[in-house]
């Protein structure tokens, strides 16, 4: 037998739109086989119905083993033999490392739960993947890493047959990365064969055998790895090709127009850390997942107390004790996770436009609607936002429109320094490419822009500069004339070159 | 270094248990006849029926839910134990009516929640107010009198000093404690309110564990009320009035997480404990009831307050 999973005209129609229009996918036993498309593309629909969250719409088929499959719900999946690492989906917090690995399985002895076999199997499967926590941890008091892996665990130890990953390395360190690649490796050498999805090229190109690809629903097509590379693979999914997946306009760099000195956080997330930007410039922040790049920024907009430091705006020292002291000085910041604190999701793109800068849109001291209407349309044009109009929920928005939106929310306050973090995870190319031209746009205007990234290719492609940090400390930083993922990468692991 | 820090992270996790020792000692002290058995055994009585309750809500609570419809539930059972407990049938028989209809009430909670997909406020409001009105409906309005001296004896009767009431409530602290900390269903429930969506994908049938939540906190409730009928002696439909906030109440002060998946069995039964030995407390030293409500409130906001506090500092 060939494969191990056939799925064949499959079809899913939500109300209103065909998130599936008869897609196929074919995955071989023992193989690591790459999910690839733009947000939207029907890879998590697909995924869903797979694991009998969603139900197909009626025809198509899906084999198993060669035999009919039907899941009508996650369990009756696992028991077949297939098991999924969900994106963003966290894990149940309050309860311990072994008891979240055997949530839906729990062991038993006459009946009831079997704690100590649970935690022992626990210890072992934690000890297996070079993870050093106590099985009896609670998980709120693990890193967002650790959490990952014990996801990850868990999805292993169902001895599926086939493993979903939903990108997995979402919240990893590179060190981390490479564990998961081991233990993949081990499990296909097993004959379990891995669906994994992932926006990271690298890793689809280091660790996957074959791709398929799919776009607004549609299936494109299977490749093996080898036969494609970067440019290959990012026309399938769009369409067309892009040639420049970085683009970066030329702006004159002016004075020093926002200056942090010595930096830290009443927390010690943060120690002693200092940077500043010219007009003109986008100033990258490069460093590992949990090395205070989103701590540092935090702390300058207020939104945590720093014990120590100075904040220079324009020149003038700006005594920052909440958000509202800085934004006053024409500071901006987006914040990693828009849906969290960036963006009312309930409500319109209009609401959301004009939330920061409200006081720009009152005549008379009242609010006036038909001048809110008039700027947020302006900014949907800007912008280049996709939605049927400004009064759209913002939650029905593809992820890349959502933070364009949170975006023109800040832009109505009219900043001269905006910062950014991690600005394009999780959106796809062509909301990347736009996302990075309005940078470059902003920076021509004499602003000045801040962006933490975890992607170096993407710090290397658009920034002037790029500071790192380690463990929260700064650990140096590279003109652009030096660029190179390897220094960066040192810089970032505080490893002397 | 470490063994203090030990002791400051005990301290903080078993804190309403030390605001509640020292709570005892403060009335001790003030009035000596709080310590007396005679009183010990009515606090006991008076936790009895609110701590069966606070049970029932626990497991709501824990599961992610919310249930304000005990009260009712409580009054509506009550009644219609009243009207079966006049002598004609045996007791079993409006034990286990009593208990089918809590049972009923909550099935229908859990299911326009878990199915419905109902926010669970919503929800019990609505059975709140019908299962009050279907109360009063019954009774025609009038408290139901005429129970047998048989149903009036199980209240008023006692195990070796113990009164009954605290038997059924041990009873059922040690099944619901059991259930919660050793079966797969406790653990279930634990994670239903602890991540829904994680719990559903991880294969836990959640609409079942969510109903059956509801269910155990109905049961309870038509349990409460056949014993609040023997309590009392008639069967009245305007009782139980604002049981479900002291129910609440006892999860929260005792560290029920109101967004679900904490709690433990022994802090309901703190919680409980304190609230009741505040209010009898208030009444030895003759506070007038006006006052006892507000040092209630002052007291519940207070404790939780404490609480977060100590948790915040460990972390």
């Amino acid at each position: 037998m060939e494969y191990v999973l056939e799925m064949k005209d499959i079809s899913k129609t939500f109300p209103g739109v065909a998130a599936l229009d008869h897609v196929q996918l074919r995955v071989k036993p023992g193989e690591v086989h790459a999910l690839m498309g733009e947000n939207g593309a029907g890879k998590s629909t697909l995924m869903k119905i797979l694991m009998g969250i969603y139900t197909k719409d009626p025809g198509g088929e899906i084999l198993f083993d060669g035999k009919p499959y039907h899941a009508a719900n996650p369990k009756e999946a696992m028991d077949t033999g297939i098991a999924m690492i969900h994106q963003e989906l966290n894990p149940i917090l309050d309860m311990a490392v072994y008891e979240n690995i055997f949530v839906g399985r729990e062991l038993r002895k006459n009946g009831l739960v079997d704690k100590k076999a649970e935690i022992e199997a626990a210890q072992k499967l934690i000890e297996e993947c070079g993870l050093h926590v106590s099985p009896k941890e609670t998980l709120r008091n693990l890193t967002v890493a650790q959490c990952q892996l014990i996801e990850i665990i868990k999805a292993i130890s169902v001895n599926a047959k086939v493993i979903v990953m939903d990108e997995p390395t979402a919240a990893i360190t590179e060190r981390e990365v490479e564990l998961l690649f081991q233990h993949i490796r081990r499990l296909t050498e097993k004959g379990v064969a891995i669906i994994y999805i992932s926006h990271r090229m690298a890793e689809i190109f280091s660790i996957c055998d074959r791709v398929s690809v799919y776009r607004d629903g549609q299936y494109i097509g299977t490749d093996d790895t080898a036969n494609l590379d970067e440019t290959k693979l990012i026309k399938m999914m769009v369409g067309r090709e892009i040639t420049d997946v970085y683009p970066k306009l030329d702006a004159d760099i002016g004075e020093v127009i926002f200056e942090a000195k010595n930096i830290v956080r009443a927390d010690q997330k943060v120690k002693n850390v200092s940077l500043s930007v010219c007009r003109g410039e986008i100033l990258g922040i490069g460093g590992l997942v949990g090395a205070g790049r989103s701590e540092l920024v935090e702390g300058i907009f207020g939104m945590q107390p720093l014990s120590g430091g100075e904040i220079y705006v324009k020149g003038k020292k700006v005594k920052v004790s909440s958000p509202r002291d800085i934004i006053k000085e024409g500071v901006a910041l987006i914040t990693e996770d828009r849906k969290v604190t960036g963006l009312n999701l309930s409500g319109s793109v209009n609401d959301n436009i004009a939330m920061v800068a409200i006081k720009k849109l009152l005549s008379h001291g009242l609010y006036n609607r038909s001048k809110a209407l008039s700027a947020s349309q302006e900014y949907i044009e800007k912008l280049n936002i996709k939605t049927p109009s400004g009064n759209q929920i913002v939650g029905n928005l593809s992820g890349g429109n959502q933070q364009k939106v949170v975006i023109a929310k800040w832009l109505l306050n009219e900043p001269d320094i905006i910062i950014l973090d991690e600005p394009t995870r999780g959106i796809d190319v062509a909301a990347k490419r736009d996302i990075y031209l309005l940078l470059g746009q902003l920076v021509r205007q004499g602003k000045a822009v801040i962006m933490i990234s975890s992607e170096i290719p993407e710090l290397m492609g658009i920034c002037d500069r790029i500071a790192v940090m380690c463990e929260g400390n700064y650990s140096g930083e590279v003109q652009r004339g030096e660029f190179s993922q390897e220094r960066i990468m040192a810089l970032a692991s505080a490893i002397k070159v | 270094m470490k063994d203090t820090k030990r002791t400051k992270a005990l301290i903080s996790e078993y804190f309403i248990f030390v605001i509640f020792i020292a709570l005892v000692v403060v009335l001790t002290c003030l009035k000596p006849s709080f310590i007396q058995p005679g009183n010990l055994v009515n606090i006991l009585k008076q936790a009895s029926i609110n701590g069966i309750l606070a049970f029932g809500m626990m497991f709501v609570i824990i599961a992610g839910g919310f249930d304000m419809s005990v009260g009712s539930t409580v009054a509506f059972t009550g009644v219609l134990a009243a009207m079966l407990g006049q002598g004609q049938y045996p007791l079993i028989v409006p034990l286990l009516v009593a208990m089918l209809a809590g049972l009923a009430v909550g099935v229908v909670n859990g299911v326009g929640v878990a199915v419905g997909d109902l926010p669970p406020f919503i929800m019990t409001l609505g059975t709140m107010t019908a299962v009050r009105g279907l109360a009063l409906l019954i009774s025609n309005g009038k408290p139901v009198i005429g129970i047998s001296a048989e149903y009036k004896a199980i209240a008023a009767s006692s195990v070796l000093g113990v009164p009954m009431l605290a038997v059924f409530l041990v009873v059922i602290i040690l099944i619901c404690s059991f259930v919660l900390a050793k079966t797969v269903y406790g653990r279930r429930v634990y994670a239903c309110g602890g991540n829904l969506l994680a719990a559903r994908v991880s294969g836990i049938n959640t609409t079942k564990i969510r109903i059956s939540t509801f269910a155990i906190a109905g049961l309870l409730a038509g349990l409460s009320g056949f014993l609040m009928t023997s309590r009392v002696t008639i069967g009245q439909p305007n009782a139980a009035e604002s049981y479900e906030m002291d129910a609440i109440t006892a999860c929260v002060v005792g560290g029920v997480s109101m967004s679900g998946g904490v709690g433990k069995s022994w802090g309901v039964v703190v919680g409980c404990l304190l609230i009741t030995v505040i209010a009898n407390g208030l009444d030895i030293m003759g506070v007038s009831s006006h006052w006892q409500k507000i040092v209630k409130g002052a007291i519940i906001v207070l404790a939780v307050l404490l609480d977060i506090k100590g948790k915040g500092k460990k972390n």
